[in-house]
């Protein structure tokens, strides 16, 4: 997979991306902003299922009403968050807080599927109720903390503290993270010049 | 124009540098930015809970806007929503302004170089009083404009457009025209479902305006 990264490290559009004064920051400044739609949106819809606001309005309102502004703003976010990911594969792929991001980001979409399937079947029967059942307040619960941990490691990928370069070779933290070791440390090209002066 | 005073010397300088340079210039030095400024941690985590408060307030302002505009729950009343949305605007309003202030510690002589960190705070000085203060009030006066509600949305919108003319670039002018026009395009996909006036709309649309401006002003200081 790795190769693979590098490969696509070196493509022209990618160099492009990265290089670019104008469309880099603009991808990454979107895809910050829609934080406000898309992840704004789903904190709305899952305090409806804790029943900790909107009591008074239908749970069907806010998935017919709601929901497709945040279905909007996750198009907004995959294609703004594939486009940085193109531009810089390999600084991602051996970035820790990036890899837990999909991990959660993974937890969260399965999360959503099991909702559709198994939460919202019987939806009709407890639409206005104020007592959500319990699957749907776990639903709603796991949601919350999966988006809030993406926020959170989201914002974490731009510090280096635990680059490769930064790490014990042959650290546990150094294998999860598929840093090359130290045998072939110099056969490898390294990302290490791209994250310079990125924390901002 | 003002005169500067340096080692005894006096020359030509702007009012900024003689009265808003000298504020910041002092809390850089204070021992409390020596803190930030030395901590690996506190911005960073300043900076995460800048975004998720960003993201609640995202979700307060905009589920009011939308509402407005017919583009969201419009079976709710105004009234109601913008009263159970209310308490979060608040929160989600008091952690941006105060981890905002913890970030702008750790680099205060950047910001006051900054024309993105002007224009954001600027743009949320407007943002603020026209949501609270102009769009707010009519929700509860359901639609009625009184002095005071022109007043204030004539100040916020006055403040808004300077600080735009004034520290924006040709990118964020294009930038305003697509935002611009994809309201536009709620506002006509939406139009049947609305059941609020042309004002409301309006102003619902500013807000959305003055917000994003915010939130991109304050995401490009980084960039600058």
């Amino acid at each position: 997979m790795r190769d693979f990264f590098a490969w696509m490290n070196e493509t022209p559009w990618s160099i492009a991306l990265r290089e670019s004064f104008v469309v880099w920051p603009v991808l990454e400044a979107t895809h910050v902003l829609t934080i406000m739609l898309f992840v704004g949106t789903i904190i709305m819809v899952d305090l409806r299922l804790l029943g900790l606001a909107f009591r008074q309005v239908p749970v069907s309102e806010m998935t017919a009403r709601i929901l497709p502004w945040t279905i909007g703003g996750f198009v907004i976010m995959m294609v703004t968050g594939l486009l940085l990911f193109y531009a810089k594969p390999l600084v991602y792929y051996h970035n820790i807080f990036f890899r837990v991001k999909i991990i959660v980001l993974l937890l969260a979409m399965a999360n959503i599927l099991y909702f559709h399937k198994r939460v919202q079947g019987n939806l009709a029967a407890w639409d206005l109720s104020q007592s959500i059942p319990r699957n749907a307040r776990i639903a709603a619960a796991v949601s919350l903390s999966a988006w809030i941990a993406i926020v959170i490691s989201g914002r974490m990928i731009a510090y280096d503290w635990y680059n490769c370069e930064k790490l014990e070779p042959e650290s546990a933290l150094s294998w999860m993270i598929d840093c090359p070791q130290r045998d072939n440390l110099l056969a490898v090209q390294m990302p290490a010049p791209l994250l310079a002066g990125e924390a901002d | 124009m003002a005169t500067c005073e340096y080692d005894g010397e006096f020359y030509e300088c702007s009012w900024q540098e003689k009265y808003v340079l000298p504020i910041y210039d002092t809390l850089d030095q204070s021992p409390l930015a020596d803190f930030v400024k030395e901590s690996m941690t506190i911005v960073p985590w300043a900076g995460t809970f800048h975004l998720l408060a960003l993201a609640l307030l995202g979700g307060a302002v905009f589920l009011v806007d939308l509402r407005l505009l017919g583009a969201g729950l419009s079976n709710q009343s105004p009234q109601a929503l913008q009263k159970t949305v209310s308490p979060l605007a608040r929160l989600a309003l008091g952690a941006i302004v105060i981890s905002g202030v913890i970030l702008a510690l750790g680099e205060l002589m950047k910001l006051y170089y900054s024309p993105p960190y002007w224009l954001k705070m600027f743009s949320l000085f407007a943002a603020v009083l026209f949501t609270f203060g102009v769009r707010n009030r009519l929700i509860a006066s359901e639609g009625r404009l009184s002095p005071l509600i022109q007043a204030t949305g004539a100040i916020a919108i006055i403040i808004w457009l300077a600080a735009f003319a004034i520290f924006s670039n040709t990118l964020a002018r294009i930038a305003l025209l697509l935002l611009l026009a994809a309201l536009s395009l709620i506002v006509w996909r939406w139009h049947k479902t609305a059941d609020t006036t042309a004002l409301m709309k309006g102003v619902a649309a500013l807000s959305i305006v003055m917000w994003l401006t915010t939130a991109a002003a304050g995401r490009w200081i980084a960039f600058y």
